[in-house]
This record gives structure tokens, C-alpha cells and sequence, in this order.
């Protein structure tokens, strides 16, 4: 087996659990998973890959509804399959019976623990709902499939 | 068996219930509206995120 030009899959992991830091900016102050939250945006918003952070500009707001959204369940670790490390929420994203009337259509992901630093931006389609249940369904959670791959 | 709605705890067989399902590229969208006497009290909406998030490596600018 001859040598080979890669990202080393333990890195990608890695990355995901926070292990490297190239930069001298590390503020990590314990060694425990980080808590990431959820948040709705208004279908007037302009979330996605430029969004760097929380903000409640744009957010959804309704009865039952918290400014900041609900904490996300993180019960499995990010792991590995192949060359592509991957992580997914161990449970679905439930708001429960809330009323948003406005319309909305996406969810940010954020870690509430490091500053609320931006994860992820999801669009699903305007949606409004009424005294009843939002639930985001997670994809299953391996390689190329999971929420997050770093293929 | 009673449902919360807008107008308080209704018996579930007044209610009329309709589903309205969405599929776009990423998702797949099921809204399930409780209608009395053809008023909206009530709307469920349920997501199944359906594509996965990737961030390429860059091996292949690293492999020239």
C-alpha cells in the first residue's frame, strides 16, 4: 500500500468534538459536549451559510415559544463511517403546541455553550402552525446521510 | 377524547381533519389541520429533514 494525499478521517471526527485549534482564539472552558439549540427564523429572514451566530432578528415568536428556540438532544457522539465523519441529533426537534402565525421556514441550529456560534441553517418551506405540535424529524444518522457529514 | 385547540378542549369527533403534504427537495412536510365548523383550531406540522448537510474536504486541491 503506497502513501496518499488525505484529510485523515480521525481529524474530521475530531474537528466535530472540538479537538484542534488552529487558531489562538480557544475560549473552551470545559471538556463536557457542548448544548446546541434550535431556533425558528421568519420566511423574512436571510439565514444561511454567511449567518455567524444567534440573533433574534427574524425569529419567530408565538405562545409556547421561547426567544432562542428549544435545546437540541446530543446523546450520540459524532463518529465515523469510511472517509466521512458525521453527526446527527439523537431525537427529533420538538416545539410543543405553540402558535406561530407568521410564516416561517427555517431552523438554525446553534451551540448555546461557545457564544452561540451558527452550526447549521435548514429551509423546510413556509409553514405556520396553531395551537399544536412543530416536530423536525432527523435524517438517519450515518455516513451521507447524517445532518452533518464532513465528507 | 378532547384536542386542544384554539377554542379550548373539543371532542375529536367534532373535528374535521385534513392533511396537507408538502414535499420539496429537502423535505417532506405534513400538516395536519383540525377544522370545527370550518374554522381552523388547530395545526400540526411535522418535518422530515430529507438532505443531509455536507462539507467537502478539500483532499482533491490538496491532491492536485
Amino acid at each position: 500500500m503506497a502513501n496518499s494525499t488525505a484529510i485523515c478521517t480521525s481529524f474530521k471526527v475530531d474537528v466535530l468534538n472540538g479537538i484542534h485549534a488552529f487558531g489562538t482564539t480557544v475560549t473552551r472552558g470545559g471538556t463536557g459536549a457542548d448544548t446546541f439549540k434550535a431556533a425558528l427564523y421568519l420566511t423574512s429572514g436571510s439565514l444561511g451559510a454567511g449567518t455567524t451566530s444567534y440573533s433574534s432578528s427574524n425569529e419567530v415568536s408565538g405562545t409556547n415559544y421561547t426567544a432562542g428556540g428549544v435545546s437540541v438532544t446530543n446523546a450520540t457522539a459524532p463518529t465515523s463511517s469510511g472517509t466521512t465523519a458525521y453527526w446527527t441529533p439523537s431525537a427529533a426537534i420538538v416545539y410543543s403546541t405553540v402558535t406561530l402565525s407568521s410564516a416561517f421556514d427555517t431552523v438554525l441550529v446553534y451551540n448555546s455553550t461557545q457564544s452561540n456560534k451558527a452550526v447549521l441553517t435548514y429551509n423546510f418551506g413556509s409553514t405556520t402552525v396553531s395551537a399544536g405540535n412543530f416536530t423536525l424529524n432527523m435524517p438517519s444518522n450515518g455516513a451521507g446521510t447524517a445532518l452533518i457529514n464532513l465528507a | 377524547m378532547k384536542v386542544f385547540t384554539t377554542k379550548g378542549l373539543l371532542e375529536f369527533n367534532d373535528l374535521k381533519i385534513i392533511d396537507v403534504i408538502d414535499v420539496g427537495d429537502n423535505h417532506r412536510k405534513i400538516a395536519t389541520e383540525f377544522y370545527w365548523h370550518d374554522e381552523l383550531v388547530r395545526r400540526d406540522v411535522t418535518v422530515s429533514m430529507l438532505r443531509p448537510l455536507e462539507t467537502q474536504s478539500i483532499e482533491g486541491v490538496l491532491g492536485g
